[in-house]
């Protein structure tokens, strides 16, 4: 891992919020810059290329949204979106845009650094072939799926679908991209057929039907891969 | 035309075809015609006043040909008509002229009718323009449709009337004159389940039965109209398809103002939420960071967690007063989708870490318990509430249950606690009926409704042992239909 220290842009309209966030980055061993709407942040993001942007979706004059969209074409950066509760509409549309997770406001500081280290540590392990997690490795190019030590057999669908949510381990997958990258967008398949491959994928995988270690629903929006990769 | 004008045509008629008839004979007489040839005149001479004029001059003619062609032809100045050539004139010259007339007679009426259908058509044509083009409610009233309607028929009067079961008669829509047997003509109209027409001072009065409503049977009167029944059926039908036609024009404006204040009220929900939650994070960010620097100082800590505590029960009061907010203002449209009972109690648990840290909560799922066809933010709110209240009423060292099972129509979810939420009674298992709680938070107004919502069942329950149990029956989600 790089050495160098994160650089977090962090995008909000809210002045006194901006200036607590970038103070609580700086403390928590982070470089923090700030915008105060998507224009601002576009500029910011084209002089100096931060690792990571956090930004609020409602916004004046240009929002999160453009502001995704706009840098979706620049760059494959992590972005963090803080969106309000119940706006799962709004969720979906800036994961669809390109965002790679959300906070719900309002948010816990240790709830944004845990997103954020999420995101950090992700990048690099996208690169591996075999992933590995607390109790299960999954090695995507010879195709098997080790669980406790033991081999599990998984269908074609159920691995494909299991290879797509650990290789985005800690970001939220819509329904709609599983449905393009497993399915690759075959007519007839709608949202239950993904429903019923997930349940049948945790009855082979979650030791503990009350207690999901590995795949959590995000409502509407999908699934999410909980387990924290292992260190190599 | 008056019974004076008509005697008099009568009268002009018979003198002139009189005349005709004996000018033409004298004719031939004078240039020596044969017999043959005087009666080919005299025939088309009593044809031409026959389609000419009228009936009566078609006979007034035949007759006098007969007499002229008898007294002029050889032997003149004999009246003898039993010669059989004369008698033979005679019947020609009758049904020559009966037929003609009769001929002309019915094709003059058969165009003035066509001529008043064709008048009916056009004004039909004109009033359903008016009626259907004119969508500006200043420009085109009630009243004004009704008029534009009875000025179509030329009617004096009339309107739409509706008659209840017990036989009374409400003029619903009414313009002009009245009419003295309303009732009768309207039950006569509906009893046929046709138009019926009664004569009137000026033409005739027309009722027509209109679709029913319910018990109530509408009624379409026109009084002393000179349309005919089938023109006032038509208009009675085309002042209904535009009644019909204001109806749905005012539904459709409706349902679109609905859906703006719906739009509107969810809008400013979230603007209200978004600007009450971004200070409430500022808030705990700068707990956070003075907890950090005043991580050394026991009191100052101790203020800061009291004060982080304080700040998670107002975030919690906020999310309430808006869930509230939202279900009032019908800003709350579930959408199911399979909930896995793991997954929500997940969700209760990152709830539970953030704003109860340190209180044991027990999961429990039950083997091959279904999943919950309901909306999955629904029901956490309802689970988060009630664990929070848990929280509260119990002590801090007893664990929260939650715990979820199938049962024969669904899912059942139980939240249990020892705390003093329920008032102490007789009976373990007991349903306690929330009007005979001491006390009803918000939290528990918000689970029971979005229970409601969810098409679930909530109930209190005295728990055996001491303790609050509440019970939420929901509906399991349906795989075979999912998988079909």
């Amino acid at each position: 891992m790089s050495l160098r220290v994160p650089l977090i842009l962090f995008v909000d309209d809210d002045a006194r919020l901006r200036s607590l966030v970038a103070a609580e980055l700086r403390s928590n061993r982070y470089e923090a810059i700030v915008a105060s709407n998507g224009r601002e942040a576009l500029e910011r993001f084209r002089d100096v290329t931060p690792d990571i942007i956090v930004t609020d979706l409602a916004m004046p004059e240009s929002d999160g949204f453009d502001l995704i969209e706009q840098v979706r074409r620049e760059s494959q950066l992590p972005i963090i979106v803080l969106s309000v509760r119940n706006s799962d509409t709004e969720k979906i549309r800036a994961l669809d845009l390109g965002a790679d997770d959300y906070v719900v406001k309002p948010f816990s500081m240790p709830e944004l650094l845990a997103r954020l280290r999420a995101q950090l540590r992700r990048r690099p392990a996208e690169a591996h072939s075999i992933l590995r997690f607390p109790g299960l490795v999954v090695d995507i190019e010879r195709r098997r799926v080790i669980l406790d030590d033991r081999e599990i057999r998984l269908t074609p669908t159920e691995l494909a679908l299991l290879e797509l949510l650990v290789s985005n381990a800690g970001k939220p997958v819509t329904l709609a991209q599983i449905v393009r990258r497993v399915w690759k967008g075959a007519p007839g398949t709608s949202f239950d057929t993904v429903r019923v491959h997930i349940r049948s994928l945790r009855r082979k995988i979650e030791p503990n039907a009350a207690t999901p270690r590995y795949i959590a629903t995000e409502p509407w929006v999908g699934y999410r891969f909980i387990a924290e990769p292992e260190e190599e | 035309m008056s019974s004076q004008r008509i005697a008099v045509r009568l009268v002009t008629d018979v003198v002139l075809a009189l005349a005709i008839a004996l000018l033409v004979s004298a004719v031939a007489h004078r240039t020596g015609l044969n017999a043959a040839t005087a009666a080919l005149v005299l025939h088309t001479t009593v044809l031409l006043l026959a389609a000419w004029r009228t009936f009566a001059a078609g006979i007034a003619a035949s007759l006098a040909a007969t007499a002229s062609f008898t007294f002029f032809l050889d032997p003149f100045g004999s009246w003898r008509v039993d010669a059989p050539s004369n008698w033979i004139a005679l019947v020609s010259f009758l049904i020559a002229s009966t037929l003609t007339s009769r001929l002309v007679s019915r094709a003059r009426h058969e165009a003035a009718r066509a001529e008043a259908r064709r008048s009916e058509l056009a004004a039909l044509y004109r009033l359903s323009v008016e009626l259907f083009t004119a969508t500006d409610a200043e420009s085109k009233g009630r009243d004004t449709a009704l008029e534009l309607s009875l000025a179509a028929l030329q009617a004096r009067g009339g309107g739409i009337v509706a008659i209840s079961p017990d036989g009374s008669v409400t003029r619903e829509r009414w313009h002009g004159v009245e009419d003295a047997h309303l009732l009768s003509r309207c039950r006569t109209a509906l009893q046929r389940a046709n138009p019926a027409s009664f004569p009137a001072p000026a033409g005739s009065t027309v009722c027509v039965p209109q679709s029913a409503e319910g018990s109530l049977r509408r009624v379409f009167v026109a009084v002393e109209t000179r349309a005919t029944p089938r023109a006032v059926e038509s208009v009675g039908a085309l002042l209904a398809l535009e009644m019909e036609h204001d109806r749905a024009l005012a539904a459709s404006a409706h349902a679109e103002a609905l859906e703006e204040s719906h739009a509107l009220k969810t809008s400013i929900l979230r603007a209200v939420s978004h600007d009450l939650n971004t200070p409430l994070t500022a808030v705990s960010l700068e707990l956070d960071a003075l907890a950090r620097e005043l991580a050394e100082d026991p009191q100052a800590m101790q203020r800061i967690m009291s004060l982080r505590e304080d700040t998670t029960i107002l975030r919690r009061r906020i999310e309430n007063l808006l869930a509230m907010a939202r279900l009032e203002a019908g800003a709350i449209v579930p959408r199911p989708e399979p909930v896995s009972p793991a997954d929500l109690f997940l969700g209760v648990r990152r709830h539970m870490d953030l704003a109860t840290p340190g209180r044991s909560l027990s999961i429990q799922v039950e083997e091959d318990c279904p999943e919950i066809d309901a909306d999955p933010s629904l029901l956490l709110e309802i689970l988060v509430n009630l664990v929070d209240n848990a929280h509260r009423a119990s002590p801090s060292e007893e664990a929260i249950e939650i715990r979820a099972e199938q049962i024969p129509d669904g899912v059942r979810l139980t939240v249990a606690d020892r705390g003093i939420g329920v008032p102490h009674g007789e009976g373990a298992g007991e349903e306690v009926l929330l009007q005979d709680l001491p006390s009803r938070g918000l939290g528990l107004e918000i689970a029971r409704a979005f229970t409601a919502a969810s098409a679930g069942k909530l109930a209190l329950l005295r728990r055996e042992g001491g303790g609050t149990l509440v019970r939420i029956d929901l509906p399991a989600w349906n795989e075979a239909e999912a998988s079909t």
